[in-house]
C-alpha cells in the first residue's frame, strides 16, 4: 500500500489569530480552546487510518495538535527540530504591517524572494528546506508502508510541499494557502511524490472552519 | 474578493470506475456519477457565481446540469476544455496499451509533456488550449467565482501551469478524484491554491478510499 505522509499545521493559537510572526521556542504559544478542538477532530475523522508514525514539531502547538490522535491509537511523538517553524529573528512576536514600517527594505526583499533572503537576524526558505528534507529521507529510509503524520507549521509545510512538488522554494508564500489545521495528503508512490489533497479541513465542523486564521 | 477559479473533475462514468482512458464525445455519467452531480449542486448552489466554463464533453456536461438546473445559469461551452485525446488508446486499460502500444506507452509515461498517446494529443498542446480558456476567464471576470468543469488530465494540466510544475510531470504530481474540487484564487502575486480536491461535498460511500487506491498505473 505505501507511504502516505500527512502533513498537518497545527491548531489555533492566540497568534495564528492575528497573524504575528512566530517561530522560536522563547516565543511558543499553545494552542487555543478552538485549536484544541481541531486536534480533537482531526483525531476522531482519521483515528481508523493504519499509522505507523508521528513526527512533530519540538514547538507546543505542534505537539498539543498531535497529542489527541497520538493518545487515541497509542503512538509515540518522535520529536524533530527539522520540522520547526521558521526562526522569524528580530521580527518575532511582530505583526506583518509593523515589520513593513520597522523594517521596509527588508520585508519587500523577503517578499520577492524568501527562498535566498532571511528576516533579519532570521532563517532563509532554503535552510529550512534542508533541515526539512532531513525529516523526509529519515521517513523514506524507516517506512516502507503505512500512514505517517507531520505535524508542522505554516512556512516549514509549505516549504516542504514546494520542494516535494518540484516547485521553487521562493514561491511557497504565494502559490498555495495552508490554514489552521489543515492537512495534506502525500503519497511516495513509485513515480515520487503524489499529491491527493492540499489543505483540506473537511475534518473541522461549521464553526471551525469559519474562524478566522492567517 | 478577487478571480476564484474552481476547478471541478467530471463525476464517474464507467470508465473512469474500470480505469480506462476516455476522450471521446458521448458518455453518460453512471448511476453513482449521477449522485455525485447532484451532491455538488446541492452543496454549490447558494453560492455567488459569476459563470460556468464547462468541457464539451457529454461527462462534463452532465456533470454541471443539477448545479445549472438549480441556479437557472447558462454554460460557456469550450472547445480548450476538453480532455486530452488519447487517440488509438480510446476506451482501452493502461495494461492492454502497454502491450499494443508499448514503446509509445513508455515514451509517454517518462514525458507526456511531449510525448502524446499513438495518434493523440501532447500535454503541452492541451497547456496551451487550457491557457486561452483561463486568459478569457480572467479578462472577462476580474473577480468573483467562477466554475471550470473539465476532465482529469486536462485540469491536472492546468493545475501544473498555475502552480509551475513541470507540464510533464502531472500524472505523478497529481491525483484527482471524480467530481474533485480544487480552488485557486488569482491574486496580486499570481495564483494561490486554496485547496486541491476537496471531496467534502460527497457522502463517503461516494468518495475515493485513501490507501492503496492512490497511484493511477
Amino acid at each position: 500500500m505505501g507511504v502516505f505522509l500527512y502533513f498537518l499545521r497545527h491548531g489555533q493559537t492566540a497568534y495564528s489569530l492575528t497573524g504575528g510572526y512566530c517561530g522560536t521556542p522563547e516565543n511558543d504559544p499553545g494552542l487555543t480552546a478552538e485549536g484544541l478542538a481541531m486536534a480533537e477532530a482531526f483525531a476522531r475523522t482519521y483515528a481508523h487510518l493504519p499509522w505507523a508514525a508521528a513526527y512533530v514539531s519540538p514547538l507546543r502547538r505542534a505537539i498539543e495538535t498531535a497529542r489527541p490522535l497520538c493518545d487515541q491509537v497509542g503512538m509515540d511523538m518522535q520529536i524533530r527540530d527539522g520540522l520547526r517553524e521558521v526562526m522569524y529573528g528580530r521580527w518575532e512576536g511582530m505583526h506583518p504591517s509593523a515589520v513593513d514600517r520597522e523594517h521596509h527594505d527588508e520585508y519587500v526583499a523577503w517578499l520577492t524572494d524568501p527562498a535566498w533572503y532571511a528576516p533579519v537576524g532570521g532563517e532563509r526558505a532554503v535552510d529550512i528546506a534542508r533541515r526539512s528534507s532531513q525529516v523526509l529521507d529519515e521517513i523514506e529510509h524507516r517506512h516502507q508502508n503505512g500512514h505517517i503524520l507531520l505535524v508542522s507549521h505554516k512556512a516549514t509545510i509549505r516549504i516542504m510541499l514546494c520542494t516535494l512538488l518540484g516547485i521553487d522554494v521562493g514561491r511557497y508564500r504565494d502559490r498555495m494557502d495552508m490554514p489552521v489545521a489543515a492537512v495534506s495528503v502525500v503519497e511516495l508512490a513509485k513515480r515520487g511524490p503524489l499529491f491527493h489533497t492540499i489543505a483540506d479541513r473537511s475534518h473541522l465542523n461549521e464553526h471551525l472552519r469559519s474562524l478566522p486564521c492567517t | 474578493m478577487p478571480l476564484r477559479l474552481y476547478l471541478l473533475r467530471n463525476a464517474e462514468t464507467d470508465y473512469c470506475r474500470t480505469g480506462r482512458y476516455c476522450s471521446r464525445d458521448g458518455v453518460c455519467l453512471s448511476e453513482r456519477g449521477q449522485q455525485m452531480a447532484d451532491f455538488f449542486a446541492k452543496r454549490y448552489s447558494q453560492l455567488d457565481w459569476k459563470a460556468f466554463y464547462c468541457s464539451p464533453l457529454k461527462h462534463a456536461v452532465e456533470t454541471l446540469r443539477p448545479l445549472c438546473t438549480a441556479t437557472g445559469m447558462e454554460i460557456q461551452v469550450r472547445q480548450g476544455l476538453q480532455e486530452l485525446r488519447f487517440g488509438k488508446w480510446e476506451g482501452m486499460a493502461p495494461g492492454e496499451v502497454n502491450q499494443c502500444f508499448h514503446d509509445d506507452y513508455i515514451r509517454w509515461l517518462a514525458d507526456p509533456a511531449w510525448n502524446s498517446p499513438t495518434q493523440g494529443e501532447k500535454g503541452i498542446r492541451v497547456a496551451r488550449r487550457s491557457s486561452d480558456v483561463l486568459e478569457e476567464i480572467e479578462e472577462t471576470y476580474p473577480d468573483g467565482n467562477v466554475l471550470v468543469v473539465s476532465h482529469k488530465a486536462t485540469l491536472r494540466i492546468m493545475l501544473c501551469t498555475l502552480l509551475g510544475v513541470d507540464v510533464g510531470r502531472y500524472r505523478d504530481r497529481l491525483a484527482m478524484p471524480v467530481t474533485a474540487l480544487s480552488m485557486v484564487e488569482l491574486l496580486e502575486y499570481g495564483p494561490f491554491v486554496r485547496n486541491l480536491n476537496d471531496c467534502s461535498h460527497l457522502p463517503r460511500h461516494l468518495r475515493r478510499p485513501w490507501a492503496g487506491n492512490g497511484s493511477d498505473g
